[in-house]
C-alpha cells in the first residue's frame, strides 16, 4: 500500500468512544481529528483533503445523516463510515442512499472498522488524483485562445489539417500554426497526449 | 175548561131547550160547512207591535204550515195593534190569538181566552220558552251601577204597554223603589224596533234602556255592538238554564191563545199539528226560529199585573156598580123582567119539559160525539205520555252510558295513580347511582312485579346449554318459585318471534307438556333486546291462574321495564369490552416498556463497551508493532477499567429500575396470574397451533410480587417457547405451564416447551445481556427477567427434560 496522506475524521458526541476510537485508529498510523458535534466538524472548514469521516447516527445537535446530506452541499466528498449502536433496517438504507461508504454497528470487530477505514481512504484517495487531474487539464486548456480551442475540439474528434482547415474556413498552413501554438501551450509533446488531456478535461470534440 | 163550558151550556138547555137546539145546530155547522164548502176561513190575530206589515211577514210561515198541515182550513193573519186587538177578542171576530203573555193576560181575564201553546225559541243551539228584560246603561256611565241608581235619569221604553219592552223592568224598578213615572228625569218612549233604544243607550242619548233579553245577545252576535260597553243592571244571569242576560223575572213566551167561541176539536188540531212541526217550518222572516210547546204558567205575568195593577187588575173605580148599570142595566132589567117572567112561565116551562125530553136524545148524541172528543183527548195524552216515557228511557240509557264513562275513568286514574307510583320507584332506581347491574336488573324486576301484582319476577337468558335464570325477585320466601318452563329450541323459537309481549296464551300453548304450565300459572313475559338481539326474557308470573289483563300503560311499564334492562346490560357489556380492552392495552404497552428498555439499554451498554474494546484492540496493535509506551499503557487501561466500570454502573441502575417500587408488590395468587398470562398469549397459541397445557397447584399460590414485573418475566418464558416452537416445522408443538410448592417452602413456576431446545453450550450464556439464539432477539429478555426473579428473592433456572426444556423459577411462598 504506498504511504498516502491521509486524515481520519471523527464526530461522535460520546467523548469515550471518541477518544478510543483515535487510539485505536492512530494505531495504525493514521492522523485522527475528532469532533464532538456536527457543527464543530464544518465550523473546521476541512478543504480538500484525503481521508474519511466517521459519523455516530444518533448525536444532538445534527445527526450523522443530516451531516452526510450538509456535506454533499458544501462539496465535501469524504467517505462517510457510519457506526451506530443500534442500527435498523431503514435507517441503513437511507445512509447508503445518502453516499454512505459502509454502516457499522456497535460493537464492531476492529479489523474490519480499520480495513474499511483503509479502504475509504483510498477510494478518497484515487477520486482526490482524479479531481487534481481534471483540474490540471483544465487549467492547461484555459491557457488556448478560441481559435486554438476551436482546433483542438476537431483533433479530438478525429479531423485531419485539411478538414479541420475547410471546417474553420481557413488555411492549412494557419491550422499546423495553431496546432504547434496549442501543442507548446499545453506542454506535450505529442498529439495522443493533447487528446487524452482534452478528454480528461471533459472535452468531447467537435461535432461533425 | 172546554168540557166544564159544555156542562154549564148544557144546565142553560135544561132551562132553555130551543136555545140547545140552536147550539147544537151551530155545533154541527162546521161539519156541513166542511162537507159543503172545502175550506173553513180561521182567523188568527197577532199583535202588530211593529206594524201591519212587519207582523203579516213575521208570522206568515206559521200560517202557511197550519194550511199546509191541515188543508181543511185556511188560517189568515191578522196583525192587530193592543186596542183593534181587545176589541176584534171582544167581539169574537177571531178564532185565535197571538199576542204577548201582558196582553193575553188580560184577554183571558176579559174574555175568556185561553192559550193552548206557548212559542218557544231557539238560538246558538237552545232553546228557551221564557223571556225577560234587560235594564242596561253604558259600562262607563259612573252614577248608574244598580237599579236604585236609575232615580233621576232617563229611562228608554218601548211604549205604557210593551210587556218585554216596559212593563217587566217596571215591576222591577217598582221592587227598587223607583215609580218610573215620577222618580225618573225622563221616561222616553221610542216604540219599535228595540234596536234604537241599545243604540240610543250606548250613545249617551239617554242614561238607560230596556229591551227584551237576547236582544243585546242578537246584537252582539251581528257585530252591531260590543257586550263589554254594556252594563246590566241588577243581572240575574243566576236564573239557571236561561242562555240570556236578564234584569227582570221570567214571563213565558207569547202564548197561541183560542178565543172561547173557537171549537175545541180545532184547537186540538192545531196543538197536535203545531206540537209535531218539524223546527224548521217556522223559520220566521226574521230568521228567528221557533216552535211551540205545551202551554206554559203564565201566573207570572198575573204577578206583575197585579203588583203593578194593570191589565185585568186595573183599579178602575168606574167599573162599580153604575159603571155596570151604565154598560149593562138593559141587561140587568132584562134579567129581571125575565126572572119574573120565568115564574111566570113556570107552568109553561113544566108543560115543554116533554119536548125537552126529546131535546134530551139529540142532547145524547151530542155527548157522545163529546165522549169521542174526550177518547181523543185521551189517546194525545198516552202519546205524550209514551214519548215521555221513552226520553225518560233515553236519558236513563244516556245515565248508564255516563256512569259506564266514570267508571272507566276511575279505573284509568287508578292505573295512572299504579303507574306514577312504579314510575316514581323506577326514578328512584335511575336515580340511585352507581348500583351494579345485578342490583339494577334485581330493582326492575322488583318493580315491575310489585306494579302488576306478580309474585315472581324473573330474568330469563339463552345460554350455550339452555335457558339460565339472570335475576329473580320474588314478592315471599316461597321455595318453589314460578315462572316459564321452556326448552331451549322453544326458547328461541320465542326469541325470534316478531312479537315481544307474550303472554300467558302464547307461554302455555307452546309448552303444553310441563307440568308447571298444565297447572296455569298466570304469567306474562316480555322480550329483552340486548344491542338489537333478542337477549331473553323478562317473565312475571305467579301460582294464580287467573290471567290478567294489560292495559296500554301497563304493557308500556312492562315495555319500558324490558327495554331499561335491555339497555343496562348493553352498557355492562360495553363496560367489560372497555375494561377488557384497557387491559389489554396494558399489557401491550409493558411489552412495548420492555422493548423500549431493552433498547435504550442496548445503546447505554453499546457505548462502554465499544470503548473498551477499542482501547484494548489499539493496545493490542500497538504491543504487536512494538510502539506503545508506559505511559501511554497505564492511562489507556485507566480508560478500559472507566469504560468499565461505566457498563457495570448501566447494569446497577438497570436492577434498581427494575426493584425500584417495592410499593407496588402486593399479595398476589400466582394461578390466577399463570390465567391470565395464558388467556393473553392464547391468540399466538392458536396462531401458531401450539397446544398449551396448565397445571396449577390446588391450593391459592400466594407470593409477595410486583404482579406487572411477574406477568412479564412469564410471558418472556412463554414466548420464547413460542419461539423455539415456530421454529420447528414437524411434531406436535406443546407448551406446559405448572406451578407447584417445593418442599423448602418455594412456588415453582416452570414453561416446559418441546422446541428443539437450548444446545447445552448455550446453557451458561443464557442469562447474559445481548445474549440471543434467536435471530431478531434483544438478547435481553432473560438477563432482565432474572434480576426481577432476584430482584422478588427467587431464583431463575432452566433445565432440559425428557424432550422438554425447561424455564422456570422459584419464588418464596408468602405465608
Amino acid at each position: 500500500m504506498p504511504e498516502i496522506e491521509a486524515t481520519v475524521f471523527i464526530i461522535d458526541d460520546d467523548a469515550s468512544v471518541r477518544n478510543s476510537l483515535r487510539w485505536l485508529i492512530e494505531s495504525v498510523q493514521l492522523p485522527v481529528e475528532d469532533f464532538a458535534t456536527a457543527q464543530a466538524f464544518l465550523d473546521a472548514k476541512v478543504g480538500q483533503e484525503t481521508g474519511c469521516l466517521i459519523l455516530d447516527v444518533r448525536m444532538p445537535g445534527m445527526s450523522g445523516l443530516d451531516l452526510q446530506d450538509l456535506l454533499k452541499q458544501y462539496g465535501i466528498h469524504l467517505p462517510v463510515i457510519i457506526v451506530t449502536g443500534h442500527a435498523d433496517v431503514s435507517m441503513a438504507v437511507r445512509a447508503f442512499k445518502a453516499g454512505a461508504f459502509d454502516f457499522i454497528e456497535k460493537p464492531f470487530n476492529d479489523q474490519h472498522l480499520i480495513d474499511r477505514i483503509q479502504q475509504a481512504i483510498e477510494k478518497s484517495h484515487s477520486e482526490l488524483v482524479e479531481v487534481k487531474r481534471k483540474q490540471e487539464a483544465l487549467d492547461r486548456l484555459a491557457a488556448l485562445s478560441n481559435r486554438e480551442q476551436q482546433v483542438l475540439d476537431c483533433i479530438v474528434a478525429g479531423c485531419s489539417n485539411k478538414q479541420i482547415a475547410r471546417e474553420l474556413a481557413i488555411s492549412i498552413k494557419t491550422v499546423e500554426t495553431h496546432r504547434s501554438n496549442l501543442m507548446s501551450k499545453m506542454q506535450v509533446g505529442s498529439v495522443s497526449e493533447v487528446v487524452r488531456l482534452a478528454l480528461i478535461a471533459g472535452r468531447q470534440g467537435a461535432t461533425e | 175548561m172546554y168540557v166544564r163550558c159544555k156542562y154549564i151550556n148544557r144546565s142553560l138547555l135544561h132551562i132553555t131547550p130551543t136555545w140547545a137546539v140552536l147550539l147544537c145546530v151551530l155545533a154541527a155547522f162546521p161539519v156541513i160547512a166542511e162537507s159543503e164548502i172545502q175550506k173553513q176561513a180561521v182567523t188568527i190575530g197577532v199583535l202588530a207591535f211593529r206594524g201591519h206589515d212587519h207582523a203579516m211577514q213575521r208570522w206568515q210561515p206559521v200560517a202557511s204550515f197550519l194550511n199546509n198541515t191541515l188543508q181543511k182550513y185556511d188560517f189568515k193573519i191578522i196583525p192587530l195593534n193592543l186596542e183593534q186587538m181587545r176589541k176584534a177578542t171582544s167581539s169574537g171576530e177571531l178564532d185565535f190569538i197571538l199576542t204577548n203573555p201582558g196582553n193575553y193576560v188580560l184577554l183571558e181575564s176579559r174574555y175568556g181566552v185561553s192559550r193552548i201553546a206557548t212559542l218557544k225559541r231557539h238560538w246558538q243551539g237552545r232553546t228557551y220558552s221564557q223571556y225577560g228584560a234587560v235594564i242596561f246603561t253604558r259600562r262607563d256611565h259612573k252614577s248608574i251601577k244598580q237599579l236604585s241608581d236609575l232615580k233621576s235619569h232617563s229611562l228608554m221604553v218601548v211604549n205604557n204597554h210593551a210587556f218585554g219592552g216596559f212593563q217587566m223592568a217596571w215591576r222591577e224598578l217598582k221592587q227598587a223603589g223607583i215609580d218610573p213615572f215620577k222618580d225618573l228625569s225622563q221616561l222616553h218612549y221610542n216604540g219599535f224596533p228595540q234596536d234604537n233604544i241599545v243604540r240610543s243607550v250606548l250613545a249617551g242619548d239617554v242614561d238607560a234602556g230596556t229591551v227584551r233579553t237576547g236582544l243585546l245577545e242578537n246584537l252582539a252576535s251581528k257585530g252591531k255592538i260590543n257586550l263589554d260597553e254594556v252594563q246590566v243592571l241588577h243581572n240575574r244571569s243566576d236564573v239557571k238554564q236561561f242562555p240570556f242576560i236578564v234584569s227582570t223575572h221570567l214571563y213565558p213566551e207569547w202564548p197561541f191563545a183560542k178565543l172561547s167561541h173557537t171549537p175545541d176539536h180545532m184547537a186540538r188540531e192545531i196543538v197536535v199539528a203545531l206540537f209535531s212541526a218539524d223546527l224548521d217550518e217556522f223559520q220566521l222572516s226574521d230568521a228567528a226560529r221557533i216552535s211551540w210547546t205545551i202551554p206554559m204558567d203564565y201566573s207570572e205575568v198575573h204577578e206583575l199585573m197585579r203588583e203593578l195593577s194593570i191589565g185585568p187588575y186595573l183599579p178602575d173605580t168606574s167599573i162599580s156598580l153604575s159603571h155596570l148599570i151604565d154598560v149593562y142595566g138593559k141587561w140587568m132589567l132584562a134579567i129581571m123582567l125575565l126572572v119574573v117572567g120565568l115564574s111566570l112561565l113556570s107552568a109553561y116551562v113544566l108543560r115543554v119539559n116533554r119536548r125537552l125530553l126529546e131535546a134530551k136524545h139529540l142532547l145524547t148524541g151530542e155527548v157522545r160525539e163529546r165522549r169521542d172528543a174526550e177518547s181523543r183527548l185521551e189517546e194525545n195524552r198516552q202519546l205524550l205520555e209514551k214519548r215521555v216515557a221513552e226520553r225518560t228511557e233515553r236519558l236513563n240509557d244516556v245515565n248508564a252510558k255516563l256512569e259506564a264513562d266514570i267508571t272507566a275513568r276511575i279505573r284509568i286514574e287508578k292505573t295512572l295513580r299504579d303507574s306514577e307510583e312504579t314510575l316514581r320507584e323506577l326514578n328512584k332506581i335511575a336515580a340511585e347511582f352507581p348500583m351494579s347491574l345485578e342490583d339494577k336488573i334485581q330493582a326492575l324486576l322488583e318493580a315491575g312485579r310489585s306494579h302488576f301484582g306478580f309474585e315472581y319476577g324473573t330474568l330469563y337468558r339463552r345460554t350455550q346449554n339452555g335457558v339460565d335464570v339472570i335475576e329473580r325477585v320474588a314478592s315471599g320466601e316461597n321455595d318453589s318459585p314460578v315462572g316459564v318452563d321452556i326448552d331451549a329450541a322453544e326458547f328461541d323459537r320465542l326469541l325470534q318471534d316478531e312479537q315481544m309481549l307474550l303472554t300467558q296464551q302464547s307461554l302455555v300453548n307452546h309448552d303444553s307438556s310441563t307440568a308447571r304450565s298444565e297447572t296455569g300459572n298466570n304469567c306474562v313475559a316480555v322480550k329483552v333486546i340486548v344491542e338489537g338481539n333478542p337477549f331473553g326474557f323478562l317473565c312475571l308470573a305467579d301460582s294464580g291462574s287467573k290471567a290478567r289483563e294489560l292495559n296500554k300503560v301497563d304493557r308500556d311499564i312492562l315495555q319500558l321495564l324490558a327495554d331499561w334492562i335491555g339497555m343496562e346490560i348493553a352498557r355492562k357489556q360495553a363496560a367489560d369490552r372497555e375494561q377488557q380492552h384497557v387491559s389489554d392495552l396494558a399489557h401491550v404497552s409493558r411489552l412495548g416498556t420492555m422493548g423500549e428498555m431493552a433498547s435504550g439499554l442496548a445503546h447505554e451498554l453499546n457505548q462502554p463497551l465499544t470503548a473498551i474494546s477499542n482501547y484494548i484492540r489499539g493496545m493490542l496493535r500497538r504491543m504487536q508493532s512494538g510502539s506503545i509506551h508506559e505511559t501511554e499503557f497505564k492511562a489507556v487501561l485507566q480508560q478500559s477499567a472507566e469504560e468499565a466500570e461505566r457498563a457495570a454502573e448501566i447494569i446497577r441502575r438497570m436492577r434498581a429500575f427494575v426493584n425500584k417500587d417495592d410499593s407496588l408488590r402486593k399479595q398476589l395468587d400466582m394461578n390466577r396470574l399463570v390465567k391470565r398470562v395464558a388467556d393473553f398469549i392464547a391468540a399466538d397459541l392458536e396462531t401458531n397451533r401450539i397446544e398449551m397445557v396448565v397445571t396449577l397447584q390446588k391450593e391459592e399460590s400466594v407470593v409477595m410480587a410486583d404482579h406487572i414485573q411477574l406477568e412479564q418475566v412469564l410471558l418472556n418464558l412463554v414466548r420464547n417457547a413460542i419461539d423455539a416452537l415456530v421454529e420447528q416445522q414437524q411434531g406436535k408443538r406443546q407448551i406446559i405451564i405448572t406451578t407447584h410448592k417445593s418442599n423448602n417452602g418455594q412456588l415453582i413456576t416452570e414453561v416446559r416447551d418441546n422446541a428443539a431446545g437450548l444446545l447445552v453450550a448455550d446453557m451458561d450464556r443464557i442469562y447474559d445481556p445481548f445474549y440471543t439464539t434467536k435471530e431478531d432477539g434483544m438478547g435481553l429478555g432473560l438477563s432482565i427477567s432474572k434480576t426481577i426473579i432476584e430482584a422478588h428473592g427467587g431464583t431463575m433456572y432452566t433445565d432440559t427434560q425428557d424432550g422438554f426444556t425447561i424455564a422456570g423459577f422459584t419464588l418464596p411462598v408468602d405465608a
